[in-house]
């Protein structure tokens, strides 16, 4: 996959599962900044693992 | 009549197929289980959720740590001063990996980037295997946090002997039998003199560039190693999600069971070396001093996200070695101690 997509993916991701946890823990307010800052990470990461397999 | 199809018309991406083929089994079955257990999806995706934030914040902090430990290393550490000090035999090069981790004070999560780097720069085997194995728990963090929770006893020092132990073991075994170029990915084997790092220029030999330099070493290592740090804690949560715990508790009785109980849940749990003294605490009651002392031996060498990120380093085979020698010798260091202390 392009770097771009999997930056995308590992955002939605990040956002997924923080917003997830955020319900979890009965604070979505909560979940949600921590999801942004998870699928950076994520999406960092997977991109550069794209860039670096093409 | 014959056709001669060029091989590449149909591409057979095998690997991919069977890796899209187990992604596909694990998410059925996941989703399976959670309907057939009547729970709610959307809880089961919660609880996943939040197994996977917590396995995967708590290492990302040691991961950026023995990251950026590997570009200093890179930048500082020259490859004749580390095979200056080296020990001339397989065995004291295994012991002398196990006392590495004293130096560079990592849990599982930062010895793979370290010890990569230090392969790179010209460490034998036998030394890197022990380092990647007996780190986790040789350096003063991991000692404190047992002896707090344990106290100065039997655990502490156990936990001790058998790590040792155990490293000593499986790092000679696998430097008498096995080739590095064999056994380590190539970018992890030794670098050319010449171009150890030809993708990193220095910029300069000041000491601002040189730091500059490690930081860009440390981040590159960080991505590289964290892809497969999110596999990894993926792949963990999804098992203790879909795993019921209290059922292989129930099975977790008797001296072999229950230290091969202690270890699986060391695997799955994926706990950091730094405080899983803390949760081995929470099951002294529960299970047997060799399990106790197994699990906390085994789990700092290895678990599911240290085996992924272990593939990064090594050749798939190895790294089916580095998870099994361990598993065996830690199984048998825990149900000989349990039938010595007549459990």
């Amino acid at each position: 996959m392009q770097p771009n997509l999997l930056f995308a993916v590992g955002i939605v991701l990040g956002l997924a599962v923080g917003v997830l946890f955020g319900f979890s823990i009965g604070n979505v307010a909560l979940g949600m900044p921590v999801g942004v800052v998870l699928g950076l990470l994520i999406g960092l990461i997977m991109s550069k693992a794209g860039s670096d397999q093409t | 009549m014959q056709i001669d199809l060029p091989r590449k018309a149909f591409p057979l991406p095998i690997k991919r197929v069977i890796f899209v083929l187990l992604t596909a089994l694990v998410l059925s079955a996941s989703i399976y289980q959670a309907l057939r257990a009547g729970d709610d999806l959307y809880l089961t995706a919660s609880v996943f959720a939040t197994r996977f934030l917590g396995i995967f914040i708590e290492a990302v902090p040691f991961l950026l740590l023995g990251s950026l430990t590997s570009g200093l290393i890179e930048t500082f550490v020259k490859t004749d001063d580390i095979l200056r000090f080296l020990p001339r035999s397989r065995l004291g090069a295994a012991l002398g990996g196990t006392l590495l981790g004293l130096v560079f004070p990592v849990c599982e999560c930062g010895v793979v980037p370290v010890t990569r780097r230090l392969f790179r720069k010209g460490l034998p085997l036998s030394m890197g295997v022990a380092f990647l194995l007996a780190a986790p728990f040789m350096n003063p963090i991991v000692f404190a946090s047992t002896y707090i929770a344990f106290g100065f006893g039997g655990v502490l020092i156990g936990r001790a002997l058998l790590t040792v132990l155990v490293a000593v073991i499986v790092a000679t075994v696998i430097g008498s039998f096995a080739d590095p170029r064999e056994v380590l990915k190539p970018t992890s084997a030794k670098a050319g003199e010449e171009h150890s790092h030809h993708h990193h220029p220095q910029g300069g030999s000041g000491l601002g560039a040189k730091l500059f330099s490690a930081l860009q070493i440390g981040a590159d290592d960080f991505f590289e190693m964290g892809r497969f740090l999110i596999l990894g804690s993926g792949l963990a949560a999804l098992l203790q999600t879909l795993v019921p715990q209290d059922s292989l508790l129930a099975l977790g009785s008797g001296p072999i069971m229950s230290v091969l109980f202690m270890q699986i849940l060391a695997f799955l749990l994926s706990v950091c070396s730094t405080v899983d003294s803390f949760l081995a605490l929470a099951f002294v009651n529960t299970f047997s001093t060799g399990a106790i002392i197994s699990f906390l031996s085994f789990g700092p060498m290895v678990d599911i996200k240290s085996t992924l990120m272990f593939t990064g380093v090594f050749r798939r085979k190895i790294v089916f070695y580095l998870v099994l020698l361990p598993f065996v010798l830690n199984l048998l260091a825990g149900v000989l101690i349990n039938v010595a202390l007549g459990y």
